[in-house]
């Protein structure tokens, strides 16, 4: 079975777990028939497929502006050529041919990198989307479709997110003409995407911590109950008359000294740190500290609690970021009534 | 003895005083435990069962930002004791107090000192075996970089063996211990291998025995003739164990202990292998199974009592103990949480006359803030 038809089969029983019900009319088939599984896909096939589309649009755009560039520089280059050749009426002509023709291939060449640039925005966007689509098909899904959903998450958004979240300018300028509000507006709106997967990624992380750290819980409870059984055989020399042989100590109970002291300086690199460096911008100095300092600790409930600190920052920041939003959005209509 | 109680009455205070003022952590747990045999003797000398009562209480307390310094106070205590029947001779309290200071002084590097005192408290004035106070101070070193912790410990250990004297001992340790991750996987699985290893000179107080046997001649008590010189132990214990978690816990750990005495008959080495895997089962309830295998091999022979009045003793190249056991666990809301246990002891090896068996159920519950 190739990878897409794995692929595929795991989206549709991902898909099965996630909406129960009604929601099994989204269910995919891995069928020839295109139109019947565009109309009948899953949400997270719709994303991927958009994610795809949108690569596409980015690709085809960053090629043309390779050929663009590369007209532009050979224009250029003629340009500085005829410059330096003899002056006379025919070079005069043929030079302001030619510097008209590469202003025309610059403006080209501008508009198609602002192009670039939305084609870009417009793809990290359909990632988020398809991330979050993912993370909300893994919450029901089988650990063998959840692996192969999160192999897919990974090419989407590789982890550690070492890239700061640098957010826009959310302050309402009463100067501003709507079409400079709108812009603001835009990407406002691309920076509550990535706030929100943030959230989603947080409490991820959070309910997973828990997971462990009560595993973990469980596991030392048991192996510290059996430690303190103290079966340990500790025969020592016999002495005439005694009872052939005695406990010299048992001293499994008691604290061996030389030990790790506590968690003060434990294992550090959980993404702790990343995470501080991602959301340094977006949360509170307070909460990039707990972040950065539960990367000490050793314990995963201590990363639970780091991480469900900092969801709750993010998520104050995103409830602020849309009111701001809204407010600049509500006064670029207000700007455009007549 | 009061003068130890008097001790350790100002540290709690003083501790308590510490916990009053800082953010701190405390645990607790209690419950009933059937054993089939308390005293934990051979077979042969009459195991005797009973049902006991376990208590435990443990909190801690760590605070300070005074030049970098960070301080970490412990304090716990617990009992043990027989709910019926006639054997109070294991019906005991301990009381231990761990502090620590630390001092971080660079990203990778931090200074601790160290200081730990725990005892047993026998509640009768019968022989209690497990009577004793162990205390120790260090000052180690604690090296981190990338998941990988190091920490390096030398100080000083004392252990007062209170049913005899001659037991008691004081000397130097030094402990490394090392925590590294080896593997991360997704879902934020990991395999982590923890690993450490410890020296001990002890300088015990009683003088060590000597072979007093010629030799080829059968040992007997007769050939343990004390030493003119005190006994003095080389103890060194390098162990390794390998966690890993994800949808379920794993781990598998082995210890070795070598133990070089002057004393005839005191040298040993122990093999101790042991499994855990901790799962979820249903209804929130976690199951971990333990295994534990353990081998000793004594450098002289052991000689083990044969009849309860001591009169025949048979010899011991080396010895076993195993044990398995069960536990469930289930949480109830963020604190509190029930469990059951059952574990079995026995001995696989040897002579008869060191057989051994031992049977625990305990039901209790724990609770932690």
């Amino acid at each position: 079975m190739s990878a897409r038809w794995y692929l595929a089969l795991a989206l549709a029983v991902a898909a099965v777990g996630a909406a129960p019900g009604p929601a099994r009319a989204d269910r995919p088939r891995p069928s020839g028939d295109r139109a019947l599984r565009v109309a009948q896909a899953t949400p997270v096939e719709q994303a991927l497929a958009a994610v795809t589309q949108a690569q596409r649009a980015v690709t085809a755009l960053a090629a043309e502006r390779v050929v663009a560039t590369r007209r532009y520089d050979a224009e250029l280059a003629e340009i500085d050529q005829l410059k330096r050749t003899k002056a006379s009426w025919r070079r005069d002509r043929a030079l302001r041919s030619r510097l008209a023709s590469s202003l025309e291939t610059a403006k080209a060449l501008t508009a198609l990198t602002e192009r670039v640039r939305r084609a870009e925005a417009e793809l990290a966007r359909t990632k988020a989307a398809a991330v979050a689509a993912i993370d909300r098909a893994s919450t029901t899904a089988t650990p063998a479709v959840r692996r192969e959903l999160a192999r897919r998450r990974l090419a989407l958004a590789p982890p550690a997110p070492t890239r700061r979240i640098v957010l826009p300018d959310d302050k309402l300028d009463p100067l501003a003409d709507p079409e400079e509000l709108d812009d603001q507006a835009a990407a406002l709106r691309e920076a509550e995407a990535a706030l929100v997967a943030e959230v989603g990624r947080l409490d991820r992380r959070a309910t997973r911590f828990d997971q462990i750290a009560e595993l973990r819980r469980q596991h030392d409870r048991a192996e510290s109950m059996t430690r303190t059984d103290d079966d340990d055989v500790r025969r020592v020399a016999v002495r005439a008359g005694s009872a052939g042989s005695e406990t010299a100590a048992a001293t499994s109970d008691a604290p061996a000294s030389g030990g790790p002291p506590g968690s003060d300086f434990g294992e550090a690199g959980v993404s702790g740190r990343d995470l501080a460096i991602a959301l340094a911008s977006v949360v509170d100095a307070r909460t990039v500290d707990v972040l950065r300092q539960s990367d000490r600790s050793r314990d995963p409930g201590t990363w639970a609690a780091a991480s469900r600190q900092a969801k709750d920052a993010v998520a104050a920041r995103l409830d602020a970021l849309r009111k701001r939003r809204l407010a600049i959005e509500a006064r670029a209509r207000e700007l455009r009534r007549p | 003895m009061s003068g130890a109680a008097g001790a350790v009455g100002l540290a709690v205070a003083c501790a308590a005083g510490a916990v009053a003022a800082e953010p701190w952590h405390g645990a607790a747990e209690a419950g009933v435990e059937y054993d089939s045999n308390v005293r934990r003797v051979e077979d042969q000398l009459g195991p005797a069962p009973a049902p006991m009562l376990r208590a435990k209480a443990a909190v801690d307390a760590r605070g300070g930002s005074v030049r970098g310094l960070r301080w970490t106070v412990a304090l716990s205590g617990g009992s043990r004791a027989a709910v019926a029947g006639a054997i109070a001779s294991e019906n005991a309290v301990t009381g231990a107090l761990d502090t620590t200071v630390a001092r971080r002084t660079s990203a990778q590097l931090g200074l601790t000192a160290r200081a730990t005192h725990y005892e047993v408290f026998p509640l009768t004035a019968e022989l209690a075996a497990r009577a004793f106070a162990s205390s120790g101070a260090d000052v180690g070193a604690v090296l981190g970089d990338d998941g990988r912790t190091v920490t390096v410990a030398v100080g000083a250990r004392r252990l007062v063996y209170k049913p005899d004297p001659d037991f008691d001992w004081t000397g130097p340790a030094l402990g490394v211990a090392l925590a590294q991750p080896l593997w991360r996987g997704a879902d934020e699985r990991a395999l982590d291998l923890t690993a450490g290893y410890r020296l001990e000179r002890r300088g015990y107080r009683g003088l060590g025995y000597d072979n007093g046997c010629a030799p080829g001649v059968m040992l007997e008590v007769r050939c343990f003739v004390p030493g003119d010189r005190p006994r003095s132990d080389l103890v060194q214990i390098v162990s390794a164990t390998v966690g890993y978690t994800g949808t379920r816990a794993v781990s598998l750990g082995y210890e070795l202990t070598v133990d070089d005495s002057t004393s005839f008959g005191s040298s040993f080495v122990r093999h101790r292998l042991s499994a855990a895997v901790t799962a979820p089962v249903v209804a929130r309830v976690f199951a971990t199974a333990t295994v534990t295998g353990q081998l000793e091999r004594y450098a002289d022979p052991q000689l083990v009592a044969r009849d309860v009045a001591s009169q025949t003793f048979a010899s011991l190249d080396d010895e076993a103990r195993s044990s398995a056991a069960l536990r469930l666990g289930r949480g109830f809301g963020r604190r509190w949480q029930a469990e059951l246990r059952w574990s079995y002891h026995l001995s696989a090896l040897g002579d008869p006359a060191a057989a051994f068996h031992r049977q625990l159920v305990y039901l209790g519950v724990t609770w932690e803030r």
